[in-house]
C-alpha cells in the first residue's frame, strides 16, 4: 500500500475538491441536451430545434445521440469521451422552486441553497465549509472579481482573477526579501519584549500563509500542463484549479462562472459559442486531471431553463427546468438522469416551461454527502426533504 | 446626531438611473478632501514617539475603545487623563463631530428612509453604506460610540442583502443601533424588535395568528432569546420560544398597498404597526412568568421585561461585551462583576463600559486580542494619520478578508473570535504594502510628513523608529533587525516605505 492509498483510506473525503460552475443567464437545457424523442419538441421549436434532419432540414451540424431519448448539442461534442467513459452525467429537468423567472432571484436562491419555503441569505458552499474543521488560506477559492453569493460567509474565502493574484504585492519586486522579513517577524522565538513569544495563533497563520506563497510560486514556475486548454477565461480558471489540486494546497471548494446563457434572440450562434467554451474547458480539465480525477467533483448548474417554444426573435425566454452536468470523482456517468415531465401543454409549467422534477439541492447534497463526508444536512440545506438522485456514489 | 444636509440634486439623479454620470463627478471630492482633511483634523506639528518596552497603557485603552490611536492621540489623552477621556467619550453629543458630517456628505443615502431608497439601485445604497462605515470608524471623534455601534451592529446583525433589508437597514442603524448604543439595553432591544429591517430580516412581520390554526412564525422570537438576550445556553425551552412568538403576533409593517401592487411586498415597508386581529391574545407563560389574557400590544413590553431582566441576559451581554473589550476568553471575574453591574443598573450600557474599561482585568489584557479585518484596516490608516477616503483599496481589502459591513449571512453577526479570521494574513500583508507604498487609490498616505512631525531625520532614521505609532512601544531588537535588514537590502525611499509596511504586517500590529 503506497502513501497515496493510505491517505485515501484514512481521510477519504479530506483532500477532495468540489468545483461549482455557475452557468449564468439561464441555460436552455432543451437545446444543450435535447429530448429528440419528443415530437412535441420539434413542433415547439420549428426553427431552432436540434436534430433538424428529422424534420428534413439538413443545414447545421447534427445533434449527437446519447441514448434513445436525448441528444447532445454538437458544440458539446468534446464532452463525449468523459461521457462515454462514465465520468460525466447529465441530470435533466433539474431546477429550483423559484417561480419568479428573475435572474437575480433565481441565481441568489440557487447560490444560497434556498427554496421558496426556506429563504436563506448566505451561500450553501459557505455553510458546508463552516461545518468542516479544516479551513485554510485557500480552502475556498472564487475565480472572479468578487466573492460569489455561494461562498459568502465561508470561514476564509479568496477571490482571484488568476493565481498570479496570490503573491506579495511589493512595488519594489522584492517579494522574496519581504517574505523573508515576515518569516523572521512571525517566528515564535520569545524576546524580552514578548517573554511568552508571539501569539501562537499568529505564528501558525503566518507560517501557513508563507508556505502557501511558496507553493504557489513553485506552481507558477512549473511548466504548464500538457493538456491542451482552449484560450478562454473559463479554461484558464479550470487549468489553475487543476494545478492547485495537483499540488494539494487544500482547495476544498472552487467557484467559477461560465458563459452568458440569456439567449432571448438569435439563440443558435450565441448558445453554440457558450457551450463550446463550456465543453472545451471541461474536456481539457478532465484530460489534465488524469489520475487525479477521483479527487475532484464538478457540478455545472444554471439558475433556470428556457421556454419550451421559440420566440419570434428565434430565441427563447426565461423558463423553469434545465439540465445540469456532473463530472469527476464518484460520478456514475454515461447517462442522462431524468424523471422526464414531458412537453405537452398539460405537462409544462406556467407559460410553457419544462417542469422541474429534480430539486437542485438533492444533487448538491448527494455530492457533499457521498464525496466529502458531509453529514449535517440541516446546516447546509435546512428544510430539504432529501431524495437521493443516485448520480454520485 | 448631526444630520448631513441633503443634496437633492445628485440623489435625484441617482434615482433617475443616470448613476454613471453622477458618480463620475465624484473624483473632484478626492482632491478637495486631500486638502481639506488635514485642515479639519490636523495632526499635531510634533508627534511624540516616546515609548518604552511595554505597551503604553493609554495606547492600550485607545486600541480597544477606539478604532486605533492616531498620531498625537496618546499624548492628548495622557495629558487630559484617561478617566476624563472616558467620560468625554461616554457623552458623544458633547463632542463636535461636524467634520465627519461633511465627509459623510458623499454617503447621503444612509440618511434616507426606505421609501426614498426604493427607487435607488441597491448597489449604490450598498456602496454608500460600506463607505460610511469605514469613514466613520476612521474619522469620527466619537470613537467609543462608534466602537459600540460596531458591537451592537454585530449583536443585532442584519444581512442587508436579504430582500427589503438594504433599504431599511440605514434607518435601523440610525434609530436602533446608534440611538441606543450607549443607552439602556431594554430600549435598544425594544427599538430593534420594532425596527422595519429586523421585522423583515427575522420574519417578524409574518408572525400572525388570525385563526387558532395559524401557527406563529418563531424566527425572531428564537433569535431574541438565543442571540439578543438570554444566550443559547440561557435556560429557555422550545416552549418558551413558542410562547414568546405568541406574545409578538400581530406586529407587522404598515403596508403601502399601491406600491405593493406594483413593486412587490418588500417595497411596501413603512413603520411597525400592531394588528390586534392578528394577535394571539390568550394567556402565555414565558420563562415561568405568567402573561394574562387580553394584553394585546402590551404583551411585547411584558415579554421584553421578562427577557431583559433575566439573569442569563445580564451574563450573556456581560460576556459578549468583555469578549469585545477585554479578551476572547475573558476572565470569569470581569464577566461576573460586569453582569452584576448590568443587573444593578437595569442594563445601563454606559455604566457597563465604564466598569470594564476601568477594571484591572482590562488593564492586564494588553495584546490579548487579534484584530478583525475592519479594525486592522482602519487602525492602520489611523496610525499613519491618513485622510481616509474609503475607496477601492479599503473596500477590496475588506471583501477579500470577508468582513464587508452588513454582509454577515447569519443573524449571529461577524464572530469576535480570532479563529475564523486567521486565513486572512496574506491580504493583511498586501494591504500593509499598499498603505506603505501609497497605492491604495484615493486614500493617500504621507509617511515622509509623518516622520517629519515625529522629528526623525529622513536620511538616518530607521522605519523601526515609527514602531510606537503602531505598537504603542518601541520595536524589539528582533523587529528592528528584520526591518533594518530589509531597508539595507533595497534601494531608495521605496525600501523604507515597504519597511513601514512590515510594521503594519507584523504580528505586533495584528494584536491589540
Amino acid at each position: 500500500m503506497d502513501a497515496q492509498d493510505s491517505k485515501k483510506r484514512t481521510s477519504p473525503a479530506g483532500d477532495r475538491t468540489l468545483v461549482f460552475v455557475f452557468l449564468r443567464g439561464g441555460l436552455d437545457g432543451l437545446n444543450a441536451v435535447s429530448p429528440s424523442f419528443e415530437d412535441r419538441y420539434h413542433e415547439l421549436r420549428p426553427t431552432i430545434a436540434l436534430d433538424r434532419r428529422k424534420k428534413g432540414v439538413t443545414t447545421g451540424s447534427d445533434a449527437i445521440p446519447l441514448d434513445d431519448r436525448f441528444s447532445l448539442h454538437p458544440a458539446l461534442e468534446s464532452l463525449l469521451p468523459a461521457y462515454r467513459e462514465g465520468r460525466l452525467a447529465v441530470v435533466h429537468a433539474i431546477g429550483s422552486d423559484d417561480q419568479t423567472r428573475s435572474h437575480f432571484e433565481a441565481q441568489d436562491q440557487m447560490e444560497h441553497g434556498a427554496s421558496v419555503k426556506k429563504p436563506l441569505s448566505g451561500g450553501w458552499l459557505a455553510r458546508w465549509l463552516r461545518t468542516r474543521q479544516d479551513s485554510g488560506a485557500l480552502s475556498a477559492l472564487a475565480f472572479g472579481k468578487s466573492i460569489p453569493e455561494s461562498l459568502r460567509g465561508a470561514p476564509s474565502v479568496t477571490a482571484v482573477e488568476s493565481l498570479d493574484d496570490i503573491r506579495l504585492a511589493t512595488k519594489s519586486k522584492r517579494s522574496d526579501a519581504f517574505a523573508h522579513a515576515l518569516a523572521e517577524l512571525y517566528s515564535p522565538v520569545p524576546t524580552p519584549w514578548q517573554p511568552s513569544g508571539t501569539d501562537a495563533r499568529l505564528t501558525h497563520a503566518g507560517a501557513d500563509a508563507l508556505a502557501l506563497l511558496d507553493r504557489i510560486e513553485q506552481i507558477q514556475s512549473e511548466p504548464s500542463s500538457t493538456a491542451d486548454y482552449p484560450d478562454t477565461g473559463f479554461a484558464r480558471s479550470l487549468s489553475q484549479i487543476a494545478r492547485l489540486v495537483r499540488r494539494d494546497v487544500g482547495v476544498r471548494a472552487a467557484a467559477v462562472n461560465q458563459g452568458f446563457y440569456d439567449t432571448h434572440v438569435g439563440q443558435d450562434l450565441l448558445l453554440a459559442s457558450q457551450l463550446r467554451e463550456l465543453a472545451g474547458g471541461l474536456a481539457a480539465f478532465d484530460r489534465d486531471l488524469g489520475d487525479l480525477r477521483e479527487r475532484v467533483t464538478l457540478v455545472c448548474l444554471s439558475e433556470f431553463g428556457r421556454r419550451s417554444y421559440e420566440n419570434t426573435g428565434l430565441g427563447t425566454d426565461h423558463g423553469r427546468g434545465t439540465c445540469a452536468f456532473i463530472m469527476g470523482g464518484g460520478v456514475s456517468g454515461g447517462r442522462v438522469v431524468a424523471d422526464w415531465p414531458g412537453l405537452a401543454d398539460d405537462e409544462t409549467e406556467g407559460p410553457g416551461d419544462l417542469g422541474v422534477t429534480t430539486d437542485y439541492r438533492n444533487v448538491l447534497w448527494e455530492v457533499l454527502a457521498q464525496r466529502f463526508g458531509a453529514t449535517d444536512r440541516e446546516s447546509v440545506f435546512p428544510g430539504l426533504a432529501y431524495q437521493a438522485p443516485g448520480i454520485v456514489a | 446626531m448631526t444630520q448631513t444636509p441633503h443634496r437633492l440634486s445628485r440623489r435625484d439623479v441617482l434615482r433617475l438611473g443616470a448613476a454613471a454620470g453622477a458618480l463620475g463627478a465624484l473624483p473632484g471630492c478626492d482632491a478637495a478632501w486631500s486638502l481639506l482633511g488635514p485642515q479639519v483634523d490636523p495632526l499635531p506639528d510634533a508627534v511624540s514617539l516616546a515609548a518604552g518596552r511595554d505597551v503604553d497603557p493609554v495606547f492600550h485603552l485607545l486600541s480597544r475603545a477606539t478604532y486605533g490611536p492616531r498620531p498625537g492621540d496618546v499624548q492628548r489623552v495622557t495629558a487630559m487623563g484617561t478617566d476624563a477621556w472616558i467620560e468625554e467619550q461616554l457623552a458623544p453629543d458633547t463632542i463636535n463631530d461636524a467634520p465627519l458630517a461633511f465627509r459623510l456628505a458623499e454617503c447621503e443615502l444612509i440618511f434616507d428612509e426606505a421609501h426614498d431608497l426604493q427607487s435607488v439601485e441597491e448597489r449604490h445604497i450598498r456602496h454608500q453604506m460600506e463607505r460610511a462605515t469605514i469613514l466613520r470608524a476612521a474619522h469620527t471623534r466619537r470613537q467609543l460610540h462608534e466602537v459600540m455601534t460596531g458591537f451592537w451592529t454585530d449583536h443585532f446583525s442584519i444581512d442587508a442583502s436579504k430582500r427589503g433589508c438594504r433599504q431599511t437597514k440605514p434607518r435601523d442603524e440610525r434609530e436602533v443601533i446608534r440611538a441606543h448604543a450607549l443607552g439602556t439595553f431594554r430600549d435598544l432591544v425594544r427599538a430593534s424588535a420594532l425596527s422595519p429591517a429586523m421585522l423583515i430580516y427575522l420574519d417578524g412581520r409574518e408572525n400572525r395568528s388570525r385563526t387558532p390554526d395559524e401557527a406563529p412564525n418563531e424566527n425572531y422570537a428564537r433569535e431574541l432569546l438565543e442571540l439578543h438576550t438570554l444566550g443559547v445556553h440561557g435556560g429557555y425551552s422550545q416552549q418558551d420560544v413558542m410562547e414568546a412568538a405568541r406574545c409578538l403576533t400581530g406586529w407587522t409593517l404598515e403596508e403601502d398597498s399601491f406600491k405593493k401592487m406594483f413593486l412587490g411586498a418588500s417595497h411596501a415597508t413603512r413603520d411597525a404597526v400592531f394588528h390586534r386581529q392578528a394577535h394571539d391574545d390568550g394567556a402565555k407563560t414565558v420563562l415561568d412568568h405568567h402573561i394574562p389574557t387580553g394584553g394585546g400590544e402590551k404583551d411585547l413590553d411584558d415579554l421584553l421585561d421578562i427577557v431583559c431582566t433575566h439573569p442569563s441576559t445580564a451574563r450573556h451581554i456581560a460576556e459578549k461585551l468583555c469578549r469585545r473589550l477585554v479578551a476572547e476568553s475573558p476572565p470569569d471575574s470581569i464577566v461576573t462583576s460586569t453582569a452584576a453591574v448590568f443587573t444593578r443598573t437595569n442594563g445601563d450600557i454606559k455604566k457597563l463600559i465604564r466598569h470594564v474599561l476601568r477594571s484591572d482585568e482590562f488593564a492586564t489584557s494588553v495584546g490579548a486580542k487579534i484584530k478583525r479585518p475592519l479594525r486592522f484596516t482602519v487602525g492602520a490608516l489611523r496610525a499613519v494619520g491618513a485622510e481616509v477616503r474609503a475607496g477601492r483599496g479599503e473596500l477590496e481589502a475588506l471583501e477579500r478578508m470577508g468582513h464587508v459591513p452588513y454582509a454577515h449571512p447569519t443573524p449571529d453577526g461577524y464572530p469576535d473570535e480570532a479563529a475564523p479570521w486567521m486565513g486572512t494574513m496574506l491580504w493583511r500583508w498586501n494591504f500593509a504594502l499598499a498603505l506603505g507604498t501609497n497605492t491604495l487609490g484615493s486614500t493617500k498616505v504621507d509617511l515622509a510628513g509623518l516622520a517629519r512631525r515625529a522629528g526623525l531625520d529622513p536620511r538616518s532614521a530607521s522605519p523601526a523608529d515609527l514602531a510606537p505609532l503602531f505598537f504603542g512601544r518601541t520595536a524589539s531588537p528582533a523587529e528592528r533587525r528584520a526591518i533594518d535588514a530589509y531597508v539595507a537590502g533595497g534601494k531608495g525611499p521605496i525600501a523604507k516605505e515597504e519597511a513601514v509596511a512590515l510594521l503594519v504586517a507584523s504580528p505586533a500590529f495584528q494584536v491589540f
